[in-house]
């Protein structure tokens, strides 16, 4: 009796160790596909931005930025990024100062986006490693090289929102411990400050700045 | 022996540095209002003098230096880099980080051959940087005001007096006891220069592309201050601003 019952309670044991051993490596299997996955996600935008890049001569400047707009959509968080750089002044917005801001914050977005990033045709990333940080987060870390030598090697964190049943998208990219994001979301909220917490001169402020960027790349 | 003018650079340094290291342990708090920028006029005045220097001085430089061979370029960073190594090696030991202080006092030997403009342990390991506002941190001195200083910029009290304190520890400043004062005067503005060409985009991007450059420059120092400050290692995303991403 005490044999049978010492066999059971040991193949309990044995049943309850197998069962997790088989969950943790099914978890750690999970994670690991997550992180692939993230660093997929940055190779493809890559990828693709050369791809647009080497045909840039032959598109109109129209065809350009329709192509980099999807790039952004497809890629990048920009709902969750707009939001983000109006740090605490986004939540006491009205409906119609944050559609304001979205609009303007988009175009400059694009506006910028189309400027620079003929500049992946001068660089190469190689990551080398991706790590979650919480269920939400994950971090792919490389090292950028410009192949024009001018530039040393340059430590980059692409901040890759992973939430579950989401599809991932890139939040920030930071560059030598600089994140693009909260750069953004400070110098947003200095500007609001410095203008007795009025949304509204923000909003003016990137319109004219949107202005002068598309003014300056029609001459 | 001391030259006589650098007793009084050092005397100088010596009063800036005691000075701002009682701003530092006065007013920082070490909670992020600390970091109000309380000096905000009076920084950004000097802020424009800084910018108006760039224009006329340091930006044209830096285009020229630019425009120079990738190999002069490149021997330049390296000795701007092999400069800082002393420090490196000082402050490592300062802060018990014996491995860092080790590989930053080889790198300053071997690459001494070539005067530090060819970097002969490439693609060997590379020391982190450290300095005595790092070293202050590290002994739990607070942060202090942000303080934009002529020509340096913005900086924390804290590292302004650390600059301070580098500057006058600075073997290398002994190193060069029988350099003429001409050439070893003329490393400061060089070294400026060759950081403003390894930089020049993106430095470009804070002063011609923002919305309001003093506040990007002032955010940009903060966080890079503070990957140094942590070793370089991640931010932790959970107790920092990003945790309200998903909010």
């Amino acid at each position: 009796m005490t044999t049978n019952l010492g066999i059971q309670t040991r193949r309990g044991f044995l049943g309850l160790a197998a069962a997790l051993l088989i969950t943790n490596g099914w978890t750690q299997n999970a994670l690991a596909d997550r992180l692939t996955v993230a660093e997929n996600h940055i190779g493809k935008l890559i990828a693709e931005l050369r791809e647009i890049e080497a045909m840039r001569g032959s598109l109109t400047s129209e065809k350009y930025r329709h192509l980099i707009a999807l790039i952004m959509e497809t890629y990048f968080d920009v709902e969750g990024i707009t939001r983000f750089t109006a740090g605490r002044y986004w939540r006491v917005a009205s409906n119609e100062q944050r559609n304001a801001y979205k609009e303007v914050f988009r175009g400059i977005l694009l506006s910028e986006a189309s400027n620079r990033f003929d500049q992946i045709l001068t660089f190469s990333f190689t990551p080398t490693k991706a790590q979650a940080r919480g269920d939400k987060l994950i971090l792919v870390t490389g090292i950028a090289k410009d192949n024009s030598g001018q530039i040393p090697d340059t430590k980059i964190v692409w901040r890759v929102a992973a939430q579950a049943g989401k599809p991932m998208k890139i939040i920030d990219l930071e560059i030598e411990n600089i994140s693009m994001l909260k750069t953004q979301q400070d110098e947003n909220t200095a500007l609001i400050k410095r203008n007795g917490g009025n949304f509204d001169a923000l909003i003016q402020a990137m319109r004219t700045r949107l202005d002068m960027i598309n003014s300056q790349s029609k001459n | 022996m001391m030259k006589p003018d650098h007793r009084i650079k050092t005397a100088m340094l010596a009063g800036i540095a005691l000075f701002m290291a009682g701003c530092a342990s006065s007013s920082d708090n070490g909670d992020t209002t600390a970091r109000s920028d309380p000096y905000e006029s009076a920084n950004r005045s000097v802020f424009a003098f800084n910018l108006a220097i760039d224009d006329y001085a340091l930006e044209p430089a830096a285009k020229a230096l630019r425009a120079s061979p990738n190999a002069v370029q490149m021997g330049l960073r390296n000795h701007v880099d092999w400069v800082s190594m002393p420090k490196t090696a000082l402050n490592s030991a300062l802060q018990g980080k014996a491995e860092n202080a080790a590989i930053a006092t080889l790198n300053f030997a071997i690459n001494s051959l070539t005067f530090g403009f060819a970097d002969l342990l490439e693609g060997e390991e590379r020391p982190e940087r450290e300095d005595f506002g790092q070293t202050l941190a590290s002994a739990g001195v607070e942060e202090g005001p942000y303080v934009v200083a002529p020509f340096l910029g913005g900086q924390t009290g804290r590292a302004l007096a650390g600059w301070g304190v580098d500057f006058i520890l600075n073997p290398y400043g002994q190193l060069t006891e029988g350099v003429p004062a001409a050439v070893s005067n003329a490393s400061i503005p060089i070294s400026a220069t060759s950081i403003r060409a390894t930089y020049f985009d993106a430095i470009n991007d804070v002063k011609y592309n923002s919305l309001d450059p003093y506040a990007r420059a002032r955010s940009a120092y903060y966080q890079q201050r503070d990957g140094l400050l942590r070793n370089n290692l991640p931010i932790d995303e959970t107790s920092s601003d990003f945790g309200s991403f998903f909010e």
